[in-house]
C-alpha cells in the first residue's frame, strides 16, 4: 500500500504554476485533480488547501484569474500563469533543485568517511 | 517587490466589499459540483457523491477562514467589518442617529470654533521680530510726545524707544486722483521700523531721518493696501500723495504681512511723526503738549535684560523725564512724586498677544471656552443617556452573541466603534458647526478683528482630538455597561431586572448631570440676557433717538482758521432751516466717541482733575437733549469775536464754561456753581479773572456705555480753542434719510471737495457698540434653550424605556388595585432624585461659572438670586414635563396585555 505524503509548505505553490506553466489556462477543480494524478495520489492534499495558495499567488502577481466557462458549461475561474510568474517559476526551480541535489547527496554520502568530504571541493 | 504588491492587495482587499466573500463562495461551490459530478459519472448517487466531494475537498470554513486571512490585514479587517456593522446598525435607526449627530455636532463644533480662534491668537502675536523683547510703557503723560522723546534720549537701558499713535482717519488724494479717499493712518517715530525689526517689500521704510522737522514728507504704504488700492504697482515708489491736501511723497511699502502696532486695526499709511502737524494745522501745537497723551511708547529690551530689572531703572528715568520735559518751558509743575505710580509701569507687549486691547478680548474668549465646554460636556451626557437606552434596546442581541462566544473585549470594541462612527459624523458637522460660529463672530466684530475660519492643521488636530475625547467620555461607560451581563442570570427573566436597576442608578447619574449643566447655561443665558437689558437701559445722560451726527473735515483740503469758522457756522445755519430738522449744533466731539481727556488743576494749583474737554455751540444740549441743570446755555455771543489760532491762543477766548454736574462736584464740592469761577494752570487768575461758570449740565457718558465714573466734563463755547474739526449733530423729526440727504446737499453746495468721514444715527451706533454684548446673549440664550430641550429629552427618553422595561411590575402593581396617580408618582418619584440633585450641583457650579465670568456682567452680581431662581423653576418646569408623558403612558398600561406578553 503507498503511503501517502504531506505536503510541504511551499511546495504546494511551485506545483501549482509548474502545473499552470505546463496546461496553460485552468480553474481550481482541474488543477487538483492533475496535482493529484501527477502525484499518482501519493500526496496528501485537501483539494480546499488549494484556494489560499492561489490568492497568495495572485497577490505577489504571479497568477492572473478571470471567469469562464468550463467545458461541461459550469461558471468557473480560471488561472493563467503571467510572465512574472514563469520567472517566479524558473527561479523556484533552481532552488528547489538545489535544495534536493544537496538533500540527496547529503543523505547517500552519509555512509562514506568523513575524511573524503574534503575532497569533494576539488 | 513581491512582497510589497502583496502587502498593497491585501491591503486594498481589506476594503473592498462583499462581492469578494460571495465570489469566493462561487468558485468553491464549482469545485464541489464538478468533483461531484464526476463522481456521479463513476456511478455513485448525487447524495453520496455530493458528500464524498466534501471530504476530498477538506474543512470548508476552515478553508473559507484561511483565505479571507490571507486576502486582508486581520486586524483591519475587523475593524472595516465592525465599522461597517455599526453603520448599518444606525442606518437601521435613523431616529437615534440623527439627534445623537446632530446633538454631537454642536459640542465639537463649538469647541473647534473656539480651537480657531485660539489657533489666530497665537498666531497673531506682535508683529515684530523677537517680540519678547518689547514692552509697552504704561501712563497717562507716558503717551504725551515730549515724554516719548525724552524716554528715547534718556535711556541707557533699552535698544530703543519707539511711539506711534493709534489709526487717525484721514484723507487720500493719491497722484492722478481725482476725489478724495477716506483712509486710517498710523503715525510713527523715527525708530518705529528699526526697533520693531520689519523692513520694505518695496522701496523704503522710515527711518529716524524722516522723523525731523523739516524732513523729508515721506509717507510708507501698508502691503494690504498697496495691493489693494494699486495693485502692488511698484511704479507708485516715488509718486506723491496727498494726505489731508498735504503732498507727500510715497518712498516705500511695508513688509508683507505687517498691519501696524494695533494687529485688530490696520493702517492704510505709515507716516513719520515730525508729519502730523503739517498734516493736521487743526491740531499743530497741541500734538507736542505734555498733557496731550495720544502715543503707545514701545521700548525694546537689551538682550539678557528682564522686565524687572528694567523696571527697576523706570523710577529715576521717569524723574529725569519730568525734569527735562520741565525744561523746556512747558511749566506743567508736574510733580515727580505724585504720579510716579501710574507711570512708567512695564508691561511685556508680546505677551498679551493682541497687544493693547488683550483685555477686551480675552472676555469673549473665555466666555466661549466656558459655553464650548459646558455645552460639550451636555452633548456627552446626552448622547450616553441615548446610548444606554439603545443598548437596553439590545439587551438579548448582546446576550446571545455572548452566550455564542464573542469575548467581553470584542463586544466592548464593536460598541466603541460606533460611538466612534458617531462622533466622526458628529464632527464633521461640526466643522460645519465651527465654520458658521466662526463666521457669525467675524460678522459682528465680536472682537473688533477680522477673524476667518480656516482649517489649519491645528484646528483639524483638535477637532480630532475633541472627537476622540467625546467618544471615550460618552461611549465607554455605555459599552462596558451593555457587555456586564450575568450570562446565567439574564436567559431568564429575573436577570433583566436586577439590571435595569443598576443601569437605571447611571442613567439617573446621566440625568443628574444633564440637568446640572442646564442650568448652569440657563442661569448664564439670564445673567447674559440681563446685562444686555442692563445696558441698553444705562442713563446715557442724553437723548438717542432722532439724532444724526455728521463728522465732516474741511481742514483735510485746506480750510483754515476763519475760513474753518465760516464754513461750520454756515452749515450749521443752512442746516437749521431744512425740512425736518428739529434742531442742530456743533460741537468738538459727541457722546459715545473718543474722548480727548486733559488734566487740569484747580485754584489752589494742587488739585489734580482729569476731565473732558469739549466746546460746543449754542442749542447742543437742546439738540442731545442733555438736560440743563442750573444756570444758562451759551450765546452766540459767547463765542469768540476773534478765532485764536489754535490751543496756544487762549488770550482771546471766552471766559465762561459749562460745567457737568460730576466736575461741579469735583471741583467746588456743590452743583451750585453758576457764578463762581475757575483757573487753568498758568493763567492768571486774580479777581474778576479766570473762567466763569455759566450753567451745569447733566453727566454724559462720551467714551463708552459702561464706564464706571461719569465723565467729568467741561463745555467752553465753539472756537475757544481756534478753528478745529468740528461735528454737526442734528435732532430731526421722522425719517432719517431726507434730512441725511438734505444735509449732504447743502455740503456739496457749499464746497463739493469736504469729505464727509461718517454719519452716524446715534441710536443705531449705541446699539452697534453693545453688539458684542448682545451676541453673548443671544448665543447664550440659544444654547440654554438647547441645554433646556436637550435635557427634557434625554428625561423623557430615559423614563421612557424604564417604563417600557418594568410593564410588568407595573402591571401587576395595577393589577392589585394601584391607582393611577400611584403608577404616575412612581415614575416622577424616579426623576425627582436626579433631577433635585441636578439642580443642586447646578447652583453651585453656576455660582463658580459666575466669578469665572464676572467681568462680563454689567448691573447685576455674578451670583444673581433671581436668574438662578428663576432658571430652576424653569428647569423644574421642564422636567416635569417631560416626566409627564412616560408617566401617562405607565397608567394607561393594560394588566391583561403587559402580564400575557411578557
Amino acid at each position: 500500500m503507498k503511503e501517502k505524503q504531506d505536503v510541504w509548505q511551499g511546495t504546494l505553490s511551485l506545483m501549482i504554476l509548474k502545473t499552470l506553466d505546463v496546461m496553460g489556462t485552468q480553474h481550481g477543480y482541474g488543477l487538483a485533480r492533475r496535482i493529484e494524478q501527477t502525484s499518482e495520489d501519493l500526496l496528501a492534499i485537501n483539494q480546499g488547501s488549494l484556494y489560499p495558495v492561489l490568492l497568495k499567488l495572485e497577490q505577489e502577481g504571479a497568477i492572473d484569474s478571470e471567469w469562464g466557462v468550463s467545458d461541461n458549461n459550469r461558471r468557473a475561474k480560471f488561472y493563467r500563469i503571467t510572465r512574472a510568474g514563469r520567472k517566479q517559476l524558473a527561479q523556484e526551480f533552481r532552488q528547489w533543485q538545489q535544495t534536493a541535489d544537496v538533500m540527496t547527496r547529503f543523505l547517500t554520502l552519509s555512509a562514506t568517511p568523513a575524511a573524503e568530504i574534503p575532497g569533494e571541493d576539488k | 517587490m513581491r512582497l510589497l504588491r502583496r502587502a498593497w492587495r491585501r491591503l486594498a482587499g481589506t476594503f473592498s466589499g462583499t462581492s469578494r466573500e460571495s465570489e469566493l463562495a462561487e468558485e468553491l461551490e464549482a469545485h464541489l459540483q464538478m468533483q461531484a459530478a464526476e463522481f456521479i459519472e463513476a456511478g455513485m448517487t448525487p447524495e453520496a457523491a455530493r458528500r464524498a466531494a466534501a471530504l476530498k475537498f477538506g474543512a470548508m470554513e476552515e478553508v473559507k477562514e484561511s483565505y479571507r486571512e490571507q486576502r486582508e490585514i486581520p486586524l483591519i479587517g475587523t475593524l472595516v467589518r465592525d465599522v461597517r456593522f455599526a453603520a448599518r446598525s444606525l442606518y437601521a435607526t435613523p431616529g437615534f442617529t440623527l439627534v445623537a449627530v446632530a446633538t454631537l455636532a454642536f459640542g465639537i463644533g463649538l469647541t473647534t470654533a473656539f480651537f480657531s480662534l485660539v489657533d489666530q491668537l497665537l498666531l497673531w502675536s506682535v508683529p515684530a521680530r523677537e517680540a519678547h523683547r518689547l514692552v509697552r510703557i504704561t501712563g497717562g503723560y507716558s503717551r504725551a510726545y515730549p515724554f516719548f522723546t525724552a524716554y528715547r534720549d534718556l535711556n541707557r537701558f533699552f535698544d530703543g524707544v519707539l511711539a506711534s499713535s493709534d489709526n487717525l482717519g484721514v484723507s487720500f488724494r493719491p497722484a492722478g486722483s481725482r476725489g478724495v479717499e477716506i483712509g486710517k493712518a498710523e503715525y510713527v517715530s523715527g525708530g518705529y521700523f528699526r526697533i520693531l525689526g520689519i523692513g520694505a517689500a518695496a522701496g523704503r521704510v522710515i527711518t529716524p531721518s524722516d522723523d525731523t522737522s523739516g524732513g523729508p514728507p515721506a509717507a510708507v504704504l501698508s502691503y494690504r493696501y498697496w495691493q489693494q488700492r494699486f495693485g502692488g504697482d511698484p511704479q507708485v515708489i516715488g509718486q506723491r500723495f496727498a494726505v489731508n491736501t498735504y503732498p507727500l511723497v510715497i518712498v516705500g511699502v511695508a513688509e508683507k504681512g505687517f498691519g501696524g502696532l494695533f494687529n485688530s486695526d490696520e493702517p492704510d499709511v505709515l507716516m513719520p511723526l515730525a508729519m502730523y502737524p503739517v498734516t493736521n494745522p487743526g491740531a499743530a501745537k497741541e500734538w507736542k503738549m505734555a498733557h496731550v497723551g495720544w502715543l503707545t511708547c514701545v521700548a525694546r529690551l537689551k538682550p539678557g535684560v528682564s522686565i524687572q530689572q528694567a523696571q527697576a531703572f523706570m523710577p529715576d528715568l521717569w524723574a529725569r523725564a519730568v525734569e527735562k520735559v520741565n525744561d523746556r518751558g512747558v511749566n506743567l509743575a508736574i510733580k515727580v512724586h505724585q504720579i510716579t505710580k501710574d507711570e512708567g509701569r512695564l508691561v511685556p507687549a508680546a505677551r498679551d498677544a493682541l497687544f493693547i486691547r488683550n483685555e477686551q478680548f480675552l472676555d469673549p474668549l473665555k466666555a466661549l471656552a466656558a459655553v464650548s465646554v459646558l455645552v460639550l460636556l451636555l452633548t456627552c451626557a446626552n448622547v450616553a443617556n441615548l446610548l444606554l437606552v439603545r443598548a437596553s434596546r439590545r439587551w438579548k442581541q448582546t446576550a446571545v452573541r455572548l452566550a455564542l462566544g464573542a469575548t467581553r473585549g470584542r463586544l466592548i470594541r464593536q460598541f466603541l466603534t460606533e460611538s466612534l462612527l458617531l462622533a466622526a459624523a458628529g464632527s464633521v458637522l461640526g466643522l460645519a458647526v465651527a465654520y458658521a460660529a466662526v463666521r457669525s463672530l467675524a460678522q459682528v466684530e465680536f472682537f473688533g478683528l477680522r477673524f476667518r475660519f480656516h482649517l489649519s492643521l491645528f484646528v483639524l488636530a483638535s477637532c480630532a482630538g475633541v472627537t476622540l475625547l467625546t467618544t471615550v467620555l460618552f461611549g465607554l461607560v455605555p459599552a462596558l455597561r451593555a457587555t456586564r451581563i450575568q450570562l446565567a442570570a439574564s436567559m431568564n427573566e429575573q436577570g433583566i431586572s436586577n439590571e435595569t436597576l443598576s443601569r437605571s442608578l447611571l442613567s439617573r447619574f446621566l440625568i443628574a448631570s444633564q440637568i446640572a449643566l442646564s442650568l448652569v447655561l440657563l442661569v448664564a443665558a439670564s445673567l447674559f440676557g440681563r446685562t444686555l437689558r442692563n445696558l441698553q437701559n444705562v442713563d446715557l445722560g442724553f437723548q438717542r433717538e432722532n439724532i444724526a451726527i455728521f463728522q465732516i473735515d474741511p481742514a483735510s483740503v485746506g480750510y483754515s482758521g476763519q475760513r474753518l469758522r465760516i464754513f461750520y457756522d454756515q452749515l450749521l445755519e443752512r442746516t437749521r432751516t431744512l425740512p425736518g430738522v428739529r434742531s442742530a449744533a456743533l460741537a468738538a466731539m459727541t457722546p459715545i466717541s473718543n474722548t480727548l481727556r486733559f488734566l487740569a488743576w484747580g485754584d489752589e494749583g494742587h488739585i489734580t482733575l482729569s476731565m473732558v474737554y469739549n466746546s460746543v455751540s449754542s442749542g447742543y444740549f437742546a439738540t442731545l437733549g442733555i438736560p440743563l441743570l442750573a444756570g444758562r446755555d451759551f450765546r452766540r455771543e459767547d463765542e469768540p469775536d476773534v478765532t485764536p489760532a489754535g490751543w496756544g491762543g487762549k488770550k482771546d477766548a471766552s471766559r465762561v464754561c459749562i460745567m457737568s454736574r460730576s466736575l461741579a462736584r469735583k471741583q467746588f464740592g456743590t452743583v451750585n456753581v453758576v457764578g463762581r469761577r475757575f483757573c487753568f494752570p498758568g493763567e492768571d487768575c486774580s479777581a474778576g479773572k479766570g473762567m466763569e461758570v455759566i450753567g451745569v449740565v447733566k453727566d454724559v457718558h462720551h467714551s463708552g456705555i459702561t464706564e464706571p465714573d461719569p465723565d467729568a466734563t467741561i463745555y467752553e463755547p465753539s472756537w475757544s480753542n481756534g478753528a478745529e474739526a468740528r461735528a454737526l449733530a442734528v435732532r430731526f423729526d421722522g425719517s432719517a434719510a431726507p434730512v441725511i440727504a438734505g444735509i449732504r446737499r447743502a455740503l456739496q453746495d457749499q464746497d463739493p471737495n469736504v469729505p464727509v468721514m461718517h454719519v452716524r444715527l446715534m441710536e443705531e451706533y449705541i446699539n452697534s457698540r453693545l453688539a458684542r454684548e448682545r451676541l453673548i446673549a443671544y448665543l447664550s440664550s440659544f444654547f440654554g434653550v438647547l441645554a433646556l430641550g436637550l435635557a427634557a429629552l434625554g428625561l423623557s427618553g430615559v423614563l421612557a424605556s424604564v417604563v417600557a422595561q418594568r410593564t410588568r411590575e407595573i402591571g401587576i402593581r395595577i393589577a392589585l388595585g394601584a391607582r393611577p396617580g400611584d403608577v404616575a408618582r412612581m415614575v416622577l418619584r424616579f426623576s425627582l432624585v436626579p433631577v433635585v440633585a441636578g439642580l443642586a450641583i447646578g447652583v453651585v457650579v453656576a455660582f463658580c461659572w459666575g466669578i469665572f465670568l464676572g467681568s462680563l456682567f454689567y448691573g447685576i452680581d455674578s451670583f444673581d438670586l433671581v436668574s438662578v431662581s428663576q432658571s430652576v423653576a424653569v428647569l423644574l418646569a421642564a422636567a416635569l414635563l417631560a416626566a409627564a408623558i412616560p408617566a401617562r403612558r405607565a397608567t394607561q398600561v393594560d394588566p391583561m396585555v403587559a402580564l400575557r406578553c411578557e
